[in-house]
């Protein structure tokens, strides 16, 4: 029986090398293309026509542009409208690179910490930026919580600043820790059906059934929650509690 | 629906301009807060949020130790302020839930006020 952690395995395909430093096209490099390529093409397709009536690609379009405006729109407020672009390609890019790794001997990029890290930093860096520049030195003030009393700030400035710091850690930790026990806990079910045979392999034949709803349910969560505390840390950047 | 009066028919359009504009955000509202998942979301949140800040503190609290030679205080240090640090993670979070559905709920009475008056 294969392990059930074969599958998060990468894979160089196109061995590339530049002054020692290993650059290589693996199997995640290719899962990534093809999210690119399948959410560009999906919206671009979707936009193209523009037709009054609208086809099913376009329904599909309009319902993606409608949920993380309207997202946007409840966390943020209007002025969230200009952030719209970020937090749309984190969602798609998410939401399509999970849904990719529902499908049976494709790769899971988003089970890999090193990559929903590097999502979570780049969102991290960008929103403390985006403080600094509407707020200039005043976004400091951000660490005071409101309404505490001076002597107490020695205690409180480092608590708050170490749940800012905490921020990228929980952001992409939440999505590869998900993603990861969620598709090893597939592999381990389905080994049973195997080992248990037509005599009683039916049993985690219907429980991984189940389970693979669920995932797919937790693929779209968890794009969803991604997106949604982006909203959130923009607008703490934006408005300072 | 109300029949417009001729004097003011961009008043009325505004009205009613108005109305459609809050029934849509009452829907997505609805939408997103009465979904069987919606729940599912915040609570995956805040496990994480908790282990987090406890990480972060315990981290920092290990590496400033090691350049200050001060182990194994520091770390101690930190790692009760990393805890109280994921704990308001986890009341932000819970605080946030609570005024999220407070607003929903008033919004959505909100509309169906506005949906169904003549």
């Amino acid at each position: 029986m294969a392990s059930p952690l074969e599958q998060f395995e990468i894979k160089t395909i196109i061995p590339i090398e530049i002054a020692g430093i290993d650059i290589s096209f693996t199997n995640s490099s290719l899962m990534m293309a093809l999210t690119v390529v399948i959410g560009g093409g999906v919206v671009a397709l979707a936009a193209s026509r523009g037709a009054m009536v609208p086809g099913r690609l376009q329904t599909i379009g309009e319902m993606l542009y409608e949920f993380i405006a309207g997202l946007i729109r409840e966390t943020i407020g209007p002025e969230g409208r200009k952030y719209f672009p970020i937090i749309f390609t984190l969602f798609m890019f998410i939401l399509i690179g999970n849904m990719l790794g529902m499908i049976p001997y494709s790769f899971t990029f988003t089970s890999h910490i090193i990559v929903t890290f590097v999502m979570a930093f780049v969102v991290f860096i960008g929103v403390t930026i985006l403080g600094f520049a509407r707020h200039g030195l005043h976004f400091f003030s951000f660490f005071i919580p409101p309404g505490a009393p001076v002597w107490m700030w020695p205690l409180l400035i480092p608590i708050e600043v170490i749940s800012y710091l905490s921020r990228p850690i929980s952001l992409s930790v939440r999505l590869f820790a998900n993603m990861l026990a969620g598709h090893t806990m597939l592999k381990v079910i389905a080994g049973f059906v195997f080992a248990l045979g037509l005599l009683a392999g039916w049993l985690p034949l219907l429980l991984i059934t189940a389970l693979t709803g669920l995932e797919i349910l937790i693929a779209f969560l968890q794009a969803y929650v991604f997106a949604i505390l982006t909203c959130l840390y923009i607008k703490d950047a934006l408005e300072l509690h | 629906m109300s029949k417009p009066s001729g004097q003011e028919p961009l008043d009325d359009l505004n009205r009613r301009l108005k109305d459609a504009r809050n029934r849509k955000t009452a829907g997505t509202r609805g939408k997103n807060g009465g979904a069987p998942w919606s729940d599912y979301g915040p609570a995956i949140r805040v496990g994480t949020d908790l282990v987090a800040g406890i990480a972060v503190g315990v981290v920092i609290g290990w590496v400033l130790d090691r350049w200050l030679g001060t182990t194994p205080w520091l770390l101690l240090v930190f790692f009760v302020l990393g805890s109280a640090a994921g704990i308001t993670n986890v009341m932000r979070t819970a605080m946030r839930i609570e005024s999220d559905a407070k607003a929903a709920c008033e919004n959505s009475q909100d509309g169906d006020g506005k949906n169904e008056a003549p």
